[in-house]
């Protein structure tokens, strides 16, 4: 076989090959399908089967732990967050291996690191992980997990995206325990954060944090913060709302849908200086609006309306655009570079691998579609005070209409006097 | 080599036998290697075994060499009888608290200077079975309820942590407080301390 015949053989079969992976998002489609008939556990099942290559450990980890969340494995769910935050770790560091191959093939030969508002929303969900096994110090340690990568991340980068719950969550935590100082700190951040977010995310400051704030500064005799509070909130009778905070509280958190879809735009064109085509491939998200926009809790006599405390979608789209910059950046070097490549081949007298070149570049230039899109698109959350006892929780789930979408029983729910019950579910359609 | 032979390109070879070393060297099998358990092996900075045996041979040689220990054999008789409550970790990690605790229970009961009762939950489970002897175990070998011994003091504690970070360095720095407690008044008997300060350089680059 001569050398050129062999060369568009193999260039052929290399193309033939390729075609064959497909980008992340369209991989884990089967995921979700199952999640959205509500099998989680088949969704578990096919998850471990795309348990792929040590660059995506972390993004397998993390949607591990997200399913293993949903089946009600709080402990093997933590467990996997666990492996994935230790291998974040490992991977903070730079690997010019990894950006050599990067800079030839595509960025999503990188090891997955998850985005910085993904990294919080780690310790978030590990936090919640550990107040519905009833563990409240171990949740105590994530608190404070978030509260180091939060200024661990406004160092680096002077903000941070998607502050807000986390920093309420943190709050929840330590009044929980008794910790009103650093309660109050939290509840304070978290409340800027909410007016920061307020029109870039849709998302009002939730009644129950004003209510938080009024309590806590009351209780430390924060006498001219507090007359600030009720000033800006308009709330006068806040102690009569407040009264049945000595009895014990339900605290439901509705993950409502799945994050936002990155996927592939590719640009392909001729090259005008030489004939062929070029590709330029970037990651856009696809949004995945979820039907529910309301929730109401029901328990015995009472009820309490949700509040949407966190727009995953609107924060993930922002860190995109943020990032799109350095991604179309490299995205143009690396097509260059490759013409280049090809460029030389082609001088040298050696047309088959200038053609090897082209093929493989025009084929590897894929984008990075890798998110952790097992998270839900937006989080709910309802406080309910309740006397101590056994309850049948209610959650009605309606859409922007009003009309109810689904209705959801968690039948035992102990609630005990003094203290805080967390409940929640992961409401999935496609 | 064997593609010299179909005439490839020296390049396109190279790839290849990079391409066939990457997938024959990630075959390599485990390693394992035995430390002693003394081994001072810091690897990710985070609270680990050194730190837990510092801190519990510290605590140990402190408490039993404390003046409480002095006073109350003057006035009895017998050691006096400990229990061990809640150790709390309000630290930035998930600490495993039982294994110093364990140590140094070992230790003080060796020491035969202290005595040690159960705790809360080993409690119940012995409870447990002294209700199930007093139904099925031989009158001569059956253990009476209500017989238990009260413990004088109880040991409890918390450990703390501050982190100042900085880029990719880390300053953590570990403060564990241990209290005995007088059961009978409530009287602090004795505090240990122990400090633990670290320096993390997190590397900058990897493979």
């Amino acid at each position: 076989m001569s050398q050129n015949r062999l060369l568009r053989c193999l260039a052929a079969f290399y193309a033939l090959w390729l075609t064959g992976c497909a980008t992340h998002s369209e991989t884990f489609r089967v995921v979700e399908q199952n999640l959205a008939n509500q099998q989680p556990e088949l969704a578990l099942r096919a998850l471990e089967k795309q348990k792929g290559s040590r660059t995506d450990e972390v993004l397998y980890l993390l949607n591990k732990a997200m399913l293993l969340r949903i089946t009600g494995d709080y402990q093997a769910s933590t467990a996997s967050f666990e492996a994935a935050q230790q291998r974040m770790g490992a991977l903070s560091a730079l690997s010019l291996r990894e950006q050599g191959t990067s800079f030839i093939i595509n960025d999503s030969t990188r090891s997955y690191v998850g985005e910085p508002f993904e990294q919080v929303m780690m310790h978030v969900y590990k936090a919640l992980n550990y107040l519905q096994l009833g563990e409240r110090d171990g949740a105590r340690v994530e608190a404070l997990q978030i509260d180091l990568k939060l200024r661990e991340l406004g160092e680096r980068s002077g903000r941070h995206l998607g502050e807000a719950f986390p920093r309420y969550l943190t709050g929840i935590i330590y009044e929980d325990l008794g910790e009103w100082g650093d309660a109050m700190i939290a509840y304070r951040k978290a409340y800027e954060a909410y007016l920061g977010d307020k029109s870039k995310y849709r998302i009002d400051v939730p009644e129950f944090l004003k209510m938080d704030l009024l309590r806590l500064s009351h209780k430390l005799d924060l006498g001219e913060e507090q007359d600030k509070y009720q000033r800006e909130f308009a709330i006068q009778d806040w102690q009569d709302k407040n009264q049945s905070h000595s009895d014990g509280e339900l605290i439901f958190v509705l993950n409502n849908g799945l994050a936002p879809i990155k996927r592939e735009n590719s640009v392909v064109m001729p090259n005008p200086s030489r004939g062929g085509l070029l590709r330029i491939s970037l990651p856009y998200y696809q949004p995945r609006p979820s039907l529910v926009s309301k929730m109401r809790v029901n328990a015995a006599d009472g009820g309490a309306e949700g509040e949407r405390v966190e727009n995953i979608g609107a924060i993930a789209t922002e860190n995109l655009a943020d990032q799109m910059p350095a991604i179309t950046a490299r995205s143009v070097a690396r097509v260059i570079a490759k013409q280049q490549m090809s460029v030389q081949a082609r001088k040298n007298n050696n047309d088959a691998l200038a053609l090897v070149v082209d093929i493989i570049g025009f084929i590897t230039e894929q984008a990075d579609t890798r998110a952790w899109s097992t998270l839900p698109q937006d989080i709910y959350l309802a406080r309910l005070p309740l006397g101590s006892g056994s309850y049948t929780v209610k959650i009605e789930l309606r859409d922007r209409m009003d009309n109810i979408v689904t209705v959801r029983e968690f039948p035992n729910v102990l609630i005990q006097k003094g203290k805080k019950t967390y409940l929640s579910y992961h409401w999935i359609s496609l | 080599m064997m593609c010299f032979t179909v005439g490839m390109p020296r390049a396109v070879c190279a790839a290849l036998m990079a391409g066939l070393f990457a997938v024959l060297s990630s075959g390599c099998s485990t390693k394992v290697e035995r430390l002693q358990f003394d081994e001072v092996k810091d690897l990710s900075g985070a609270w680990n075994d050194t730190d837990s045996r510092l801190v519990s041979e510290e605590m140990i040689k402190d408490v039993l060499s404390a003046p409480w220990l002095s006073a109350y054999n003057s006035t009895h008789k017998a050691p006096p009888a400990l229990i061990v409550g809640d150790v709390r970790n309000l630290s930035h990690e998930h600490i495993n608290t039982q294994t110093f605790i364990s140590d140094m229970g070992r230790v003080l009961i060796n020491s035969g200077k202290v005595q040690f009762v159960a705790s809360r939950g080993e409690r119940n489970e012995i409870r447990e079975e002294r209700k199930d002897q007093d139904l099925n175990a031989r009158e001569d070998t059956r253990k009476a309820m209500g017989m238990e011994q009260g413990a004088d003091y109880m040991l409890k504690g918390a450990i703390n942590t501050i982190i100042d970070v900085s880029g990719s360095t880390q300053v953590r720095y570990y403060q564990v407080d241990l209290s005995l407690i007088s059961l009978a008044d409530n009287r602090i008997a004795w505090v240990g301390q122990k400090k633990i300060k670290k320096l993390v350089e997190r590397s900058k680059l990897r493979f």
